[in-house]
């Protein structure tokens, strides 16, 4: 492993154009990620084009850097706007706001930049330790454990889907159904094309994901587009003082751990990872401290700023060991690993050891490097943060454009792309989960064709599915995941029934 | 609209969608019948399931409306914000419209001129005011991705018809 690690460490360095797109990376994800109103999964979408005609290695570099990132720029809005940069950033604003208010903007932007460095580079390890060995055990699948996988990664819709779980249940059947249309790939027979020669090959991914998550977000955000915010400015970052570090290296560990957990569990993304650290860091504290929390605490952008980082890091493994995307940046990143020709799972271990090594290895740099750069970026960037709308909107527009345009040269694919923007923005009206449509549309042709190759393998016996140990297994987290959250509402329902007949 | 009503609407939606692909299904014609599981199994598990999950929605809407009933104050809030509007319409509306002109502008102006006018259009409908900046957005924008993606990075994009293709080649 290590050995795997050194080489792609040095393909990370010694390739000048690796270097150029981890440096593009870091730029572009500080930005993207500052800016509010563009979302770490935005940013990867939009940049997805970019990478068309470059190198696997180097393409890889460029988005999962950024993701990497943008799990940190977000604090940066979010500490002198009071507006999270990215949806994950959100918590950083109950302590990072208030203290910049108090005049300490530069020590809560100290303490975000290296609780990220810290909460980063323990996921980083963490990801590099944990992918491999269960890509090793992933390889003995066969079909049915495949589609068990498949099967799991699909009940992420639970997770995505909140209260709506209905809602989200249909948004994944549907996905599964765009999936569908196109040639079937293992009779070759023509489903649902319309008469069309456009449909053939399929509706494909990325029209998709740019319409649902690009398009549909200008449309929704343009709302919006005349509020204009003061920034606090004239900041001077101070990244370590010892007095502070004090006081959070253990709210910084703990917070770390928590979220690389929490990320690795499918579903559950960076935020739900920073909000519980918070919640975790407010109980561990004394009774005293207590009140102080969403008052200016260090303790509580420490929470967040580390889980957050460790978290998006902790979302790759289910992703590169066996092809589940845990949210929906690691779904557009699956998207990606397809359009370059690659299907994410214990395979491409084998297959492309070096590229995985170096995704690794690019990771580990740009977390270091947020740690140097941090503090001139943010001094140009104060000004950046505050981009009108006008300027902002109309650069996304065109990005979904080209975006859509150049996977395949198809003007058709823009049409579909807008016509999923408008479905995207109608649908978040009806309060519908959207990367549920995403999880169904990526993962859709794995499932089909792995559930029937199981019963072609097994000569039309269903029970394959339950015979096999791991498929088995596989199958009963996935039910437990899908109805988790409905016997823990049960039981709540339940305790609250019962507390108010005993009162 | 209220949530309830919303839901009403869109549950409708998923079981006319799940009908007309459901009627749609026999119509796949089989070009190798030696698999167990045709290529029709899939889409019908789908679509059941969505008509499933469909009359669910429905039914489960209609219990949760029984026990809101009249306490239907709890409108959206989004509805009743006042919003900013153009020409009587909505400003997401307007965008839309203007996406969508721009999309079919490409096909016949290709890219360079349809940008020039959607990215000046558009910073203007979302609310720049000086003529000059917008028009200044427009030209600089236009020409960072002409020189970033066909001539720097040799992606190709739209280059229109006729005259404006020929236009094009001038440039990428």
């Amino acid at each position: 492993m290590f050995e795997y690690l050194i080489t792609g460490l040095l393909n990370v360095l010694t390739d000048p154009m690796n270097i150029v797109m981890l440096l593009a990376a870091i730029f572009i994800g500080y930005i993207g990620g500052a800016i509010p109103g563009v979302s770490g999964t935005m940013l990867v979408v939009i940049m997805i084009p970019v990478t068309y005609t470059l190198e696997p290695e180097a393409a890889f570099i460029l988005l999962t850097g950024i993701y990497a990132i943008t799990s940190f720029s977000g604090a940066i809005s979010a500490i002198l706007l009071r507006t999270p940069g990215t949806p994950e950033a959100v918590v950083t604003t109950f302590d990072g706001y208030p203290m910049a208010q108090q005049g300490n903007a530069g020590r809560a932007l100290g303490i975000a930049i290296l609780c990220s460095v810290v909460g980063g580079v323990i996921g980083t390890l963490c990801l590099i330790t944990i992918t491999p060995a269960l890509a090793k055990i992933a390889l003995s699948f066969s079909s049915p454990e495949y589609f068990a996988l498949a099967v799991m990664g699909l009940t992420v819709v639970a997770s995505l889907s909140g209260k709506e779980l209905a809602k989200g249940l249909i948004g994944v059947l549907f996905g599964l159904m765009i999936a569908v249309i196109g040639m079937d790939p293992l009779t070759g027979t023509l489903r649902f094309t319309f008469g069309t020669t456009a449909l053939t090959s399929g509706i494909n991914l990325i029209p998709v994901i740019i319409g649902l998550f690009a398009l549909s977000e200008f449309l929704k955000k343009s709302r919006d587009s005349h509020v204009v915010q003061e920034a606090i400015s004239n900041v001077q970052t101070k990244i370590f003082e010892l007095e502070i570090f004090k006081k959070i290296y253990s709210t910084m560990a703990r917070s770390s751990i928590i979220g690389v957990f929490i990320g690795i569990l499918p579903g559950v993304g960076a935020t739900t990872a920073s909000m519980l650290s918070y919640s975790e860091t407010v109980r561990w504290s004394k009774e005293k401290e207590k009140a102080t929390y969403g008052k200016g605490n260090p303790k509580g952008i420490a929470a967040s700023e580390a889980s957050n980082n460790a978290a998006a890091m902790g979302t790759l493994v289910p992703l590169l060991s066996l092809g589940i995307p845990g949210g929906a940046t690691a779904a557009v990143l699956l998207g990606a690993f397809i359009l370059h020709g690659m299907q994410p799972g214990p395979m491409l271990f084998k297959t492309e050891p070096e590229l995985m090594y170096t995704i690794f290895a690019a990771l580990l740099l740009a977390n270091i490097a947020m740690l140097i750069v941090s503090k001139p970026f943010i001094k140009i960037f104060q000004r950046v943060v505050n981009i009108p709308y006008y300027v902002l909107g109309p650069l996304i527009v065109v990005f979904c454009v080209i975006g859509t345009y150049t996977v395949r040269n198809n003007y058709t694919d823009i049409l579909i792309m807008v016509l999923f923007g408008i479905l995207g923005y109608t649908l978040e009206k009806y309060r519908f989960p959207l990367a549920t449509i995403i999880l169904g549309v990526v993962l859709g042709p794995l499932t089909e064709s792995e559930f029937r190759r199981s019963v072609e393998m097994a000569n039309g016996d269903f029970s394959v599915f339950f015979t096999r140990p791991i498929s088995l297994t596989l199958l009963i987290i996935s039910a437990l995941m899908l109805f988790y959250p409905m016997i823990n509402d049960y039981f709540k329902k339940r305790k609250l029934k019962n507390t108010d007949i005993a009162v | 609209m209220s949530n309830i009503k919303k839901d009403y609407i869109f549950y409708s939606i998923v079981i006319v969608f799940a009908m007309i692909f459901l009627t749609m299904t026999p119509q796949i014609k089989i070009t190798n019948a030696s698999f167990i599981i045709g290529p029709k199994t899939w889409p019908y598990t789908l679509l059941i399931l969505l008509l499933v999950l469909g009359a669910y929605g429905i039914i489960s809407s209609f219990f949760k409306s029984k026990k809101i009933q009249e306490t239907e104050a709890t409108e959206d809030n989004e509805d009743n914000e006042p919003e900013r509007r153009l020409f009587k319409l909505s400003i997401p509306i307007v965008c839309l419209i203007t996406v969508i002109l721009y999309v079919l502008l490409l096909s016949v102006f290709g890219f360079i001129l349809s940008s020039l006018i959607f990215l000046y259009g558009l910073s203007f409908l979302l609310g720049e005011k000086k003529q000059l900046n917008a028009i200044i957005f427009s030209i600089a924008t236009t020409t960072v991705f002409v020189f970033l993606f066909p001539v720097l990075l040799s992606i190709p994009l739209p280059r229109g018809m006729g005259v404006f293709r020929h236009f094009s080649l001038l440039f990428y």
